[in-house]
């Protein structure tokens, strides 16, 4: 028993050692260093556009990192994080923190609350939106079409023109609640007349929200620039509460395309969609 | 149950081989300047870190996805880069990470890889034709060979083999990668070893000409 179990360990370290390169002249051994031997031609030959494609990474990174570093807290780092994962790339990320715990693995794993939060920040803003919606359509506010779409999915939403405010498109207004016998009695629209801004409104504060934040920065970074628009920087003003709040109340809005931030308080929202 | 051969000055020797490595294909101990400056943004740090590790990584992958290697080894870089300025671990450590980032994209992509490497096996590439001298030809022709061979163990020996060998992980590094414990790491390449020992071919080939690059002290691969 003893003997076997001998040759076996003896067995094992031989093996060990042959695999750590160190071991002999058999005929193992040299197919081990040959199939360690010198890079063959090509498979270098795709260096330089790993290097490009390391610079571009690097340019991302910084340029990332510059911007993320102006604004503040984890709501921007968020945004980075689900902008980087949306590469085509990045699926593995997970894959890699689900090994064994290590000093590499720890990084693409502390990027996952990270993701999360931006999933909830990204649900947030749809059910936000959806909801909006469907308070609109309560409201009857919705454009023509979308009203009509809201009324045929859901019986308690008035059709559109059944709104007296909505005078603009007066097509298929009460005919088309006619023609459809067969739907309940519609209730007075508007029970609760809340405040709620359609969806277009909300796009085109945040848009607008967006230019003059950009605006105000390009002012005050460049001295030579011509003052901005009184107008403008009154709106700007009331929509960050106060002109010494601006920079914060920017900084809190990204600099990139995704629209995963809070917007301005809601009550400036429908006076600065109005002003143009 | 005592265990006599560890006490004995043979088996203390082993032991100790075994849990010091002594070679690997770069030193990781040249890897460290070029890594932390890649961190850093620096691109000559970089090229110098991807020509120490792509022919490496390139063989461990042609094993695991065959032709899509090329690829999955792209992708691979892709995703180290980016998340490298986050990376914080020492030259051993990325190593490690490398690979087993390499080894889930490869997963991702797809296990028919090694269906389709059953199939294309029959027409692997002759090398291309390198101008240099032609024991450099013949040096290649042996590395094709070797790793060719190793392709056709069992995925879990090939892997096993190849990560040690020619990705110079050692059995902890390789289990991290392989995502199963030490012992059925050393167990899975001792077995590759063993098949690869019994393989005719090997067998016929007692005397390793220059091909095998037998002069060389260990195994290194270019570029570090």
């Amino acid at each position: 028993m003893r003997a076997w179990w001998r040759r076996r360990a003896q067995a094992r370290a031989q093996a060990q050692a042959l695999l750590d390169g160190r071991a002999g002249d058999s005929p193992v051994a040299a197919l081990l260093r040959a199939a360690a031997g010198p890079a063959r031609p090509g498979e270098l030959a795709g260096e330089r556009e790993a290097v490009a494609a390391f610079r571009q990474a690097y340019i991302a990174e910084f340029t990332a990192q510059a911007g993320t570093n102006a604004q503040a807290g984890t709501n921007a780092k968020a945004g980075t994080d689900a902008q980087a994962e949306a590469r085509p790339g990045a699926r593995a990320g997970a894959d890699a923190g689900t090994g064994a715990a290590g000093g590499p693995g720890g990084r693409p794993r502390r990027s996952r609350p990270a993701r999360a939060r931006a999933g909830l920040l990204a649900a947030a803003l749809t059910v936000g939106v959806v909801a909006g919606t469907g308070v609109a359509a309560g409201a009857g506010r919705l454009p023509a079409p979308l009203q009509q779409a809201a009324h045929d999915w859901i019986d308690q939403v008035p059709q559109p023109g059944d709104d007296q405010k909505d005078q603009k498109k007066p097509g298929p207004g009460r005919t088309g609640r006619a023609g459809s016998p067969t739907s309940p009695p519609v209730q007075p629209p508007a029970v609760t007349p809340a405040p709620a801004p359609t969806t277009t409104t909300i796009t085109a504060a945040a848009v607008d929200v967006k230019r003059l934040c950009k605006e105000w920065e390009k002012t005050r970074d460049d001295p030579r620039r011509k003052p901005m628009d009184p107008e403008d920087l009154r709106a700007l003003t009331a929509a960050a509460g106060g002109a010494d709040r601006i920079e914060g109340f920017c900084g809190l809005t990204p600099t990139g395309s995704a629209p995963a931030q809070q917007g301005p308080p809601s009550g400036t929202k429908s006076k600065k969609a109005s002003r143009p | 149950m005592p265990c006599g051969w560890c006490s004995s000055p043979k088996g203390r020797t082993a032991l100790t081989a075994r849990y010091t490595r002594t070679v690997t294909p770069v030193d990781d101990a040249d890897l460290a300047a070029p890594l932390r400056a890649a961190a850093g943004g620096d691109e000559t740090g970089f090229a110098v870190l991807w020509r120490a590790l792509q022919p490496a990584l390139l063989r461990y992958l042609h094993a695991v996805c065959g032709d899509a290697a090329e690829d999955v080894a792209s992708e691979t870089w892709f995703q180290v880069v980016r998340d490298l300025p986050r990376f914080a671990g020492d030259a051993t450590a990325f190593r490690v990470w490398l690979f087993r980032v390499a080894r889930h994209r490869a997963i991702d992509d797809g296990r028919r890889a090694w269906r389709r490497r059953e199939e294309s096996r029959d027409q692997i590439e002759p090398g291309r034709p390198a101008p240099d001298a032609a024991a450099e030809v013949i040096e290649h022709a042996g590395t094709e060979w070797a790793l060719r061979l190793i392709g056709e163990l069992p995925p879990d020996q090939a892997e096993a083999v190849l990560l040690r060998v020619v990705a110079g992980l050692d059995v902890a590094g390789t289990a991290e990668v392989l995502g199963k414990r030490p012992g059925a790491v050393r167990i899975a390449a001792m077995r590759g070893l063993r098949r690869l020992a019994a393989h005719p071919q090997v067998r016929s080939r007692r005397v390793p000409v220059g091909a095998t690059g037998a002069d060389l002290p260990h195994p290194h691969l270019e570029g570090a």
